[in-house]
């Protein structure tokens, strides 16, 4: 007799509950016979002993209903335990399977955790960067932002800055909107004053922004219409939750609490909501109504009326369905209306200008974006390695398995619950994978936030619900498909044949799976292995353009005077002052003063002219004017080619007017000649002619990449007219690290003069960061997915070519004992496994040639299909192929033909 | 003699003790629980088949189909482990119990 239990297994598919009422009554049916014939013996009558049977049981008709219900539901609650019975089974079955080659387990889940890990990673960036609509922000889909176009000589420019009369015009004249409001970008301000000042990011908004994106307070309450009345408004503030945590430990008393941001004190009146950004992706600590916002508007005294300043973007709140092209012409026209009025000229409709309204949160990829979508991509293509892999191992071991499989099939298993157990195994190792590659997430994304994402809002822990929800849906995913293919593959039913064949009887088609699972790998592989090259050959030529400056030494400072009213006289004083107490701190080789820095914030273009020459030959830019002190050159680093650099006599007054000019031109106005001691024209054709004492070597302005070096000239900060020009003090430190010098020089610009706000210290390398970004970026992460490619592929080859080997090793000792060389029988196996890999190897390169055109725009100055790196990668794939390859040739060299006769 | 109803819960730990003697059917219970109480548990016969099917239902007991000794068709229970350590703690529970009360009811009047 079969123990219940074991019965129950097989029993599955029966357990009905209509099966089980009709069950109780062939139950209750025996308990009466067996009363009544109880009764009889004892002497009662046939009927009387059947009705005292019938009372015995019970109120008859409803004891049988209520154990008909009763045994129903029994059937159901043991059907649902016997599943899960059948579960644990399979569990404890696969974790015994799996336990017994520990080291495939370990292999699979590390592939797994590699590839799942890899992919939830860039998941969570790519939800941040891309998908995830920004936070409390309601319906984000009818929020629009508007953007200029113009024609400019055949080309379109666009732009998003607006003028306050422009944004007033909108906001009065256009019917379309339900809600529109104004926001200058996030940009740094002055928090306190002196020595306390600290930098934060402040956003200057209308008193309908708030309104407009639909969001509420954490506490307290936002900004509204009324606080943003002309003249002046209110001076209220709304404080970000990050700034809310650390200025004031996340207490309610912030709440009416005053802050200083540069002359004014603006009173706290609420709390954003956590993670809370408006549109955009940085994080904003402040944000303060237009018309209370004296001293940190980007315009002039009146930035009301301006119509030349745009400072401001425009979004607006749309009726679901509105149509876009006839709000487009509406606002378009209200534009131009506004600006002949406004401007009295008419250039708006000269060079076509027209808004158009786009979604409020960019779509346009930025670079980091673009290279953050491509290696999505790529970690995807990482994923595939992996699930090829494991599938690749798994299937190795249901083909060594196939003894005990073909046992268990004709015991009489079902083929069904066998894959199910086969896949029970996969998906167990692929959710052990699941959890170790969200240790890996943890760690990555901390990795690429910090070193490669910059200052990009991230209030949240890298793990969160959708990033958990991703991994255990991959997880899954990959648990099912690596585990079907070898499950079906694995218990095929013909399989039992190879009870009668042995276990030499290795099916053809099976190692053609196989081949090509490892042909996708090594494809893969290149494809991934030729992007680090190409990325990384990018970064290096990046990293070897003469800037013309030393922009791994310098520090530069600027600090925003003008908002705390200070003059420009007053300006100049000040930062004589602080020049020279940054000059004598220890660790300083030199500080100089000038009213741009390169790499900085500003530049500003002028006209030139030469005596006795009617035009100049056409450039596309005009040159740039940079006012510098004595000491600028030597102090930056730029080379003097030609005669000298300034003296302290040039920036006496009365002194006669010089200028220095850089190579680019000396270069268009006087090839081939030298252009020291002539003479040209700044400004305006009355001004006195400047002498050229100096030729300067060509420096970048504000970009690693550029087209053509830009024209550039150096005049005496001394003779510097125009009360625009801003100041920056620039630091070079006797040895090669700028960061250590950051805090002292801030300190110094702090405290020299009391009343000034935050000074805004960094090495100038920093300013560069943005734009190497991409490459570094694309470099590290491929080089990163490449690697874990190649490393997975090699495994991949070499677990495969180990396999057949030993598969063969029979075969092998009848060829030796044929009289086949160790080298041939090598020849043969090492054959085997680089046919395998160049397949793979030519597949990938094409395709990466194909594809190409996708990179070359994220590239510098590198070929999508630069030969050294394909033949690189190419030699190294075949390389490490013949490795993986030549250590089980070894093995099958070692066949020994007399084990392969005697088997015969 | 007078039936005395049963306590409530009672009749499950009874079902399981007759069980531990080894497979029985249901009339074979009710019979095994009527010689060794002379009859004094009032215990209706449908009910005993309730105690059977929840028993079933928490895996205490398992059921199969097998033939009495003159060849009828019967269904035959018999204890799980799950079942037996049930019955191993309701029995100390139950003795406890009734020695609490016993010594309560028998102990002699004071003041």
């Amino acid at each position: 007799m079969l123990r219940p239990r074991v019965r129950r297994l097989f029993r599955l598919a029966v357990r009905r509950p209509e099966r089980a009422a009709a069950e109780m009554d062939d139950e209750i049916r025996f308990h009466i016979d067996m009363r009544v014939a109880q009764l009889v013996a004892r002497g009662w009558g046939r009927d009387a002993a059947t009705a005292e049977a019938r009372r015995l049981f019970g109120p008859f008709p409803e004891m049988r209903r209520s154990l008909h219900a009763a045994a129903r539901r029994r059937e159901e609650i043991l059907t649902m335990s016997d599943k899960l019975d059948a579960l644990r089974h399979d569990t404890s079955y696969a974790l015994r399977q799996t336990m017994r080659a520990p080291g495939l387990a370990v292999a699979v889940i590390a592939t797994f955790a590699l590839g799942i890990g890899a992919n939830a990673t860039m998941f969570g960036i790519i939800d941040r960067l891309l998908l995830r609509p920004p936070a409390h922000v309601r319906a984000p889909e009818e929020l629009l932002r508007l953007e200029l176009r113009r024609k400019w000589q055949g080309e379109e420019f666009t732009s998003s800055g607006f003028s306050y009369p422009v944004y007033a015009d909108f906001r009065d004249r256009i019917s379309g909107f339900t809600s529109i409001a104004m926001q200058t970008y996030p940009s740094p301000i002055s928090l306190g004053l002196g020595p306390e000042a600290r930098k934060i990011n402040g956003v200057i908004i209308s008193g309908t922004y708030f309104g407009t994106l639909g969001t509420s307070a954490a506490l307290g309450r936002l900004i509204q219409a009324t606080d943003d009345i002309p003249p002046d408004g209110s001076p209220v503030a709304v404080i970000g939750y990050g700034l809310w945590q650390r200025e004031f430990g996340g207490s309610r008393d912030a709440i009416g609490k005053t802050i200083a941001l540069a002359k004014r004190r603006y009173t706290i009146v609420g709390v954003t909501q956590k993670g809370f950004v408006g549109t955009g992706s940085e994080p904003v600590d402040v944000w303060v109504p237009v018309t209370a916002a004296e001293g940190l508007r980007f315009a002039g005294s009146n930035w009301a009326t301006d119509r030349t300043s745009t400072w401001l973007t425009v979004i607006g709140r749309v009726k679901p369905g509105t149509n876009a092209s006839a709000l487009e012409a509406q606002i378009t026209s209200t534009y131009r209306a506004g600006e002949l009025a406004g401007r009295g000229k008419d250039d708006s409709t000269a060079h076509g200008q027209v808004v158009s309204v786009l979604p409020a949160r960019q779509k346009k990829l930025s670079p980091e974006r673009r290279v953050a979508a491509l290696l999505g991509g790529v970690s995807v293509l990482v994923l595939l390695i992996a699930c090829a892999n494991v599938a690749n191992l798994l299937l190795v071991r249901a083909f060594s398995r196939r003894r005990e499989i073909a046992v268990r099939l004709a015991l009489g298993i079902s083929r069904a619950r066998l894959v199910r157990q086969l896949v029970t195994e996969s998906v167990m190792l692929a959710v052990a994978g699941g959890l170790a590659a969200l240790a890996l997430v943890h760690w990555g994304s901390a990795l690429v936030q910090n070193v490669l994402l910059g200052d990009f809002a991230w209030p949240e822990a890298p793990i969160d619900g959708r990033v958990l929800a991703f991994t255990a849906l991959a997880t899954i995913a990959v648990g099912l498909v690596t585990g079907l293919v070898p499950a079906l593959q694995g218990s095929d039913p013909h399989l039992a044949r190879t009870l009668r064949e042995g276990t030499r009887g290795s099916g053809l088609s099976r190692s053609r799976t196989r081949a090509a699972l490892l042909l996708v790998q090594a494809a893969v592989s290149v494809i991934l292995l030729i992007g680090t090259g190409l990325f990384v050959r990018s970064l290096r030529n990046v990293h070897s353009v003469k800037l013309g400056v030393d922009v791994n030494r310098l520090v530069i400072a600027t600090i925003d005077l003008r908002s705390v009213g200070i003059d420009s006289t007053a300006a100049d004083e000040y930062f004589d002052r602080i020049r020279d107490a940054a000059a004598k701190l220890p660790g300083v080789a030199a500080a100089t003063v000038a009213d741009a820095s390169p790499f900085g914030e500003w530049s500003m273009g002028t006209d030139i002219s030469v005596p006795g020459r009617d035009s100049l030959p056409r450039q596309d830019a005009s040159p740039n004017e940079s006012f510098v002190q004595p000491n600028y050159f030597s102090t930056v680093g730029t080379r003097i080619v030609a005669g000298r650099a300034f003296g302290d006599a040039d920036a006496n007054t009365g002194a006669a007017p010089v200028v220095i000019v850089n190579e680019a031109i000396a270069r268009w106005l006087w090839p081939g000649e030298s252009a020291v001691g002539r003479c040209i024209r700044i400004g305006k054709k009355t001004d006195p002619c400047a002498e050229i004492v100096g030729v300067a070597r060509n420096t970048h302005r504000s970009n690693i990449v550029q087209d053509k070096d830009p024209l550039q000239l150096y005049v005496p900060l001394a003779h510097v007219t125009s009360t625009a020009r801003a100041r920056v003090l620039i630091v070079r430190p006797t040895g090669s690290k700028p960061d250590a010098l950051v805090e002292p020089v801030r300190r110094v610009m702090q405290t020299t003069v009391a009343g000034v706000p935050f000074a805004n210290v960094r090495p100038m390398r920093a300013s560069l960061n943005d734009e190497m970004r991409p490459w570094e970026l694309g470099a590290t992460m491929f080089a990163a997915f490449g690697v874990i490619a190649l490393v997975l592929s090699s495994l991949g080859l070499y677990s495969v070519v180990a396999y057949t080997v030993a598969q063969r090793m029979h075969e092998m000792g009848v060829r030796a004992a044929l009289g086949a060389q160790a080298a041939d029988i090598r020849r043969l196996v090492l054959a085997q496994g680089l046919r395998i890999a160049a397949l793979g190897v030519g597949g990938g390169t094409i395709i990466a040639l194909v594809s190409g055109r996708l990179v070359a725009p994220m590239l510098y100055q590198t070929s999508p299909k630069d030969p050294i790196v394909f033949a690189t990668v190419i030699g190294l794939l075949l390389t490490v192929a013949t490795i993986a390859s030549l250590v089980p040739a070894r093995r099958a060299v070692q066949a020994d033909p007399l084990v392969a006769l005697r088997a015969e | 003699m007078q039936r005395m109803p049963l306590v409530r819960g009672t009749l499950d730990v009874l079902v399981l003790r007759a069980l531990n003697w080894g497979p029985m059917h249901g009339f074979e219970i009710t019979t095994w629980l009527e010689e060794r109480s002379a009859g004094t548990l009032g215990v209706e016969d449908g009910a005993l088949y309730h105690a059977l099917v929840r028993l079933e239902e928490r895996g205490s007991i398992e059921a199969e189909w097998g033939e009495t000794e003159n060849g009828r068709r019967a269904r035959y229970y018999k204890l799980t482990a799950t079942g037996r350590a049930y019955l191993r703690a309701e029995t100390a529970r139950w003795l406890e119990y009734a020695s609490a009360v016993t010594g309560i009811l028998t102990s002699p009047r004071s003041a």
